[in-house]
């Protein structure tokens, strides 16, 4: 499965930092009709993303419009098994998203709302937290 | 115009961040009444009577009629802006727009997608909303509570824009003429490029495969599987692995 991952980065690592406070931006729908919210934080990896977006285009069976909100822009890196501590930081692994409460991660468009409710169910389900549906205000569904 | 809805407003004195807790503590939402002919005012709406209003305005654009606690005064309005806590969805604060029965207003007004467009029904494409909402300018009494886009001759890679939108006496669509409103997809790019971009991901695999038994010629069964975790151009990642086996 292909990994999302940055084209070019600035710097290849990076500190971890830290993930306080809700997502101010990016929290509401500004695409399609429906959307899965996060409502707790943590790193989503590139492998995440790609298998939530698998299981909603499966799915929806070519109908339907998905916009992905995020992207793994912070790199991860790991030292190789059984290597002593020290000699410089390993090499980057994967990819993350940090992903803070209010965030929306994914939405929909052209499809009803049972399928885009279940289409994201299942896309949860490949998720690291806890997420929620959201509807536009004023939408038919 | 259809038939107006009513709210009761109640002024309120206190302004600023602790003051507007206080009102949201007493399940009242702390708002602002603004209009061309008036000063703006800081009022409380109970919250529950919001809430049914909205449900009752059900996403339209409709006119409300504000009824004041204090006095007998009554004014004509729309809500501009609901600021929303985007995780509990409570309400933070509310903007109101006053109008004059006899002047012309500005307004976001939602459309509303009638029939299936031919190149969804036939064509297999998808459809996409480009414009949740539309400007317009009208009279209070002309008010669509929304817009009724019919897009049944839509084909296939074809897009309806606010220039060839039906005319609504007493209406003028304030967006720019060229912007797409709705138009109806084909799905068979998007198609495509995901298992391009596999292959492309598979091919780099490979290549990083290959790149793998050279940097760990001489290490243990154990530490191929490391090497072999090494991301594509991420030789350093590899060579590491097979320090350790080289000291043994």
């Amino acid at each position: 499965m292909a990994s999302l991952s940055p084209a070019r980065t600035k710097y290849r690592k990076s500190q971890k930092g830290s993930l306080k406070g809700n997502a101010k931006r990016g929290n509401t729908l500004a695409f399609g009709e429906f959307g899965l919210q996060s409502l707790s934080r943590g790193p989503m990896t590139g492998r995440q993303i790609e298998a939530a977006r698998v299981c909603i285009a499966r799915h929806l069976k070519r109908k339907g419009k998905l916009w992905i909100r995020v992207f793994p822009h912070k790199p991860v890196t790991k030292k190789p098994a059984e290597v002593r501590m020290g000699s410089g930081k390993g090499g980057v692994e994967y990819y993350v998203a940090q992903i803070k409460p209010g965030a929306v991660l994914f939405e929909l468009g052209g499809v009803p709302s049972t399928i885009a409710k279940e289409a994201f169910r299942l896309a949860d389900a490949k998720l690291p937290f806890k997420c929620r549906f959201i509807v536009r205000e004023g939408s038919a569904a | 115009m259809t038939q107006a809805l009513s709210l009761t407003i109640t002024p309120r004195a206190q302004t600023g961040r602790s003051a507007s807790r206080r009102v949201r503590k007493v399940n009242q939402i702390p708002a602002i009444l603004y209009g061309k002919h008036t000063n703006p005012q800081t009022i409380a709406i109970d919250a529950p009577e919001f809430t049914r209003l909205l449900k009752s305005v059900a996403g339209r654009a409709l006119i409300i009629e504000l009824n004041r606690k204090d006095s007998a005064d009554k004014a004509l309005s729309f809500v501009q802006e609901i600021q929303r806590d985007p995780i509990t969805d409570k309400f933070l604060h509310v903007d109101l727009q006053e109008v004059k029965a006899n002047e012309k207003l500005e307004i976001n007004v939602p459309i509303s997608i009638v029939g299936e467009a031919y190149g969804i029904k036939t064509q297999g494409g998808v459809l996409e909303t480009s414009t949740h909402t539309l400007r317009v300018r009208c009279l209070p009494k002309d008010l669509p509570p929304l817009i009724e886009i019919d897009v049944t001759d839509l084909k296939i890679n074809e897009s309806l824009k606010v220039a060839g939108l039906k005319a609504i006496a007493g209406v003028e669509f304030r967006d720019a003429p060229g912007q797409p409103v709705v138009g109806v997809l084909s799905i068979a790019a998007e198609e495509v490029a995901t298992p391009a971009a596999g292959a492309a991901a598979g091919a780099a695999t490979a290549a990083a495969g290959a790149a793998a038994p050279a940097a760990g010629a001489a290490a243990k069964p154990g530490d191929a599987k490391a090497a072999a975790g090494a991301k594509p151009g991420d030789a350093k990642a590899a060579a590491p692995a097979a320090k350790p086996a080289a000291k043994k």
